[in-house]
């Protein structure tokens, strides 16, 4: 099946570049473009895409307006996966977009542009009611999550952590293990004993392993 | 009569303080040290006077004494005159005003000299006894009149400084005005108290002057040094909320530059990467699926990235040009004006192509540059002229064009209040001209190494 795609970008050399590159190929079908918030929400309204890949900072306000969008999208049309793409690492950012749920969302850093398979995944995945996280994003997560002093996930090995950071990538316990080079039984050890630590139900479907993931960082790490 | 002793006093402290007041509070102001030393001069005056009017002196020591007492008496005044004259900042508004004092210091020194050298004989005390002036020198004898007219007439030369302090008021602003304000109300008071002395004294009223006029004279006499002290500390007040000011500028000034240039990168340079890798995956892709068309994303890739250089070469250069630091100021701005759609005239001396404090080389380049923008902008198809001066290690800088004149008022809103900002904060000085008709002209001064600070 072909994505049928809307891409936002106010600068036209960005959109275009990741219009080619995605269009190459027919997992995805570039239908629509927009070049600021508004329009991206017009371009949806009309073409009715399976997913839109959004930058964060457009017109009206140059801040984070494509947050904005992928939220009010998210009530509006509930069936068109979102994919924000954004400069800033920062862990804020993804918090404010994963503020209401993370289910179709997928929060990347624009460095993806330079993979295809990569963004060709995380459309896919908010397609499918999944979630995905940028890996730079969820150090930033988790690092901010490590800050407070009763965080269990400072009970976490160097190996965990690792897989944690798969899970929240949207990884399938055997891409983590192909990624880590070790055996996927490994995995499903590490993933159980994370799951234990920091009390959550273990799932084995992606999308709610990252959503329970993300849940669990924001709600649990900054009591505030 | 004691009482009027005790008053004498007061108006000694109280000029005695206030110049001591002023020059604790602003040392380097000329005001202050004039106030200062008119407070000095008055005390020696009296002094002078009462150790001369003790009995028991004799000839010679009573002709030395009442000349050294009016030696500073008219000092004190040609004091007065230039404090007058440089209120409240100790910088004259104009060349003369500053030219005053001293004639009538040198008048000051030598009236009562002729006087003393060319008088044969000395009054030596109230009854008019006469004594011989032992220093008498014969020859000078047709000149102690003239001492004496000049040393007699002298005192009323203060009014030549409440002359030039009114005409400094009327030309002043309204800042300008408040800080003169307190000299001329104290001046006024004075000067009504004396007229209505000579009302009474002419009018044969049954009022003693000595004893109502006099201690009210005395009194106001002693306000007016207080006044003249106010108005140093409202400079000083003044001073002090414009560099809170300035610096809150310069701080505002700073994290608009940042975001100015954080804005810069990520909607410039930045992008262009993006889009740059995003062709870089799309070449990758190509070279399996479709090998003929990698040439041409390859192109494209160079293309934005040389874009992207370019882009990033310009937010350096308005950044801090590395040619300014490589090889000088005449250098960064000659490249600069090379690089404009207009023709612009350069000037500079030989010391001007010398090297200048970072910082200096750094606000000059910025106002040279900004200053000729802005008359490009303002003035399109006007001459513009762009002089640098070194001479005697201070760095002068202009930049003038033969336009319509800047819009409206100059130095707000534009950046011009920064770039003053940034001159005045390396000492220097800034100044926009702006005469309709014939054109702007944006002047800049900064001290040299080893200037007076």
């Amino acid at each position: 099946v072909t994505l049928r795609l809307v891409i936002a970008d106010d600068n036209y050399l960005v959109r275009e570049g990741v219009r080619r590159l995605l269009d190459e190929g027919d997992e995805v079908t570039t239908v629509g473009t927009a070049a600021s918030a508004p329009e991206l929400l017009q371009r949806v309204r009309e073409l009715r895409p399976d997913v839109v890949l959004t930058d964060i900072r457009m017109p009206p306000s140059f801040t984070t307006d494509g947050i904005t969008a992928a939220l009010h999208l998210r009530s509006e049309h509930p069936e068109v996966g979102v994919v924000v793409l954004s400069q800033h690492a920062d862990a804020s950012y993804a918090s404010a977009l994963f503020a209401e749920g993370t289910g179709g969302l997928a929060y990347l850093l624009k460095d993806r542009v330079g993979d295809r398979e990569e963004l060709v995944r995380a459309l896919r995945a908010v397609h499918d009611g999944g979630s995905v996280v940028d890996p730079q994003v969820v150090d930033a997560l988790l690092a901010a999550s490590r800050r407070s002093d009763r965080s269990p996930v400072r009970d976490l090995s160097a190996r965990e952590l690792d897989v944690l950071r798969g899970m929240a990538e949207g990884r399938t316990n055997g891409a983590i293990a192909a990624h880590l080079h070790v055996s996927e039984s490994a995995v499903s050890k590490h993933v159980a004993s994370i799951f234990a630590k920091l009390g959550l139900h273990e799932s084995a479907q992606t999308d709610r392993r990252v959503s329970a993931v993300l849940t669990w960082v924001e709600h649990r790490a900054d009591p505030s | 009569v004691p009482a009027d002793d005790v008053l004498i006093g007061v108006v000694l402290v109280a000029w005695l303080a206030s110049g001591l007041a002023a020059v604790c509070l602003t040392p380097r102001n000329a005001a202050a040290r004039a106030l200062l030393i008119a407070g000095l001069l008055l005390a020696a005056s009296t002094l002078a006077d009462s150790l001369a009017a003790d009995p028991a002196v004799g000839d010679l020591a009573f002709a030395l004494l009442r000349t050294a007492g009016w030696m500073s008496f008219l000092g004190a005044v040609a004091a007065i005159v230039a404090t007058l004259a440089r209120l409240p900042e100790g910088v004259p508004d104009r060349p003369w005003h500053a030219r005053l004092a001293p004639v009538l210091a040198g008048f000051a020194v030598l009236a009562p000299v002729l006087e003393l050298l060319g008088s044969p004989t000395l009054a030596v005390d109230d009854d008019g006894a006469v004594h011989a002036n032992p220093l008498a020198v014969a020859v000078l004898e047709p000149l102690a009149g003239l001492g004496a007219a000049v040393r007699v007439t002298e005192p009323a030369w203060v009014l030549v400084g409440v002359a030039v302090l009114v005409l400094r008021w009327r030309s002043g602003d309204a800042e300008r005005r408040r800080e003169l304000s307190w000299a001329l109300r104290s001046i006024a008071l004075l000067a009504c108290l004396l007229l209505v002395i000579v009302v009474v004294e002419l009018s044969g009223l049954p009022i003693p002057p000595e004893r109502v006029f006099g201690p009210l004279f005395l009194i106001s006499l002693a306000l007016f040094p207080v006044a003249l002290l106010v108005g140093i500390t409202r400079r000083v007040r003044v001073l002090e909320a414009r560099l809170v000011e300035s610096r809150e500028r310069l701080v505002n000034a700073e994290d608009v530059a940042r975001r100015r240039l954080e804005r810069d990168l990520h909607d410039g340079v930045q992008q262009q990467l993006v889009a740059a890798l995003s062709l870089v995956a799309l070449a990758a892709r190509q070279a399996t699926r479709r090998p003929h068309d990698v040439r041409a994303t390859v192109e494209e890739v160079g293309d934005q990235l040389r874009g992207a250089m370019t882009e990033l070469r310009e937010l350096v250069r308005g950044l801090r040009p590395p040619v300014l630091e490589d090889a000088g100021l005449v250098s960064a701005i000659e490249s600069r004006l090379g690089t404009l759609p207009a023709e612009v005239e350069l000037h500079t001396d030989p010391e001007a192509k010398a090297r200048w404090a970072p910082a200096v080389e750094a606000a000059a380049y910025f106002v040279v540059t900004e200053a000729v923008t802005n008359a490009l902008k303002h003035a399109p198809g006007s001459r513009v002229v762009v002089r640098l001066s070194g001479a005697g290690r201070r760095l002068q800088l202009e930049v003038a064009d033969d336009g319509p004149g800047l819009p409206g008022t100059v130095p707000d809103g534009s950046g011009l209040r920064g770039l003053q900002d940034r001159v005045e904060s390396l000492r220097g000085t800034f100044t926009v001209t702006n005469a309709t008709g014939s054109g702007a002209v944006v002047r800049a001064t900064f001290p040299g190494e080893g200037a007076p600070r």
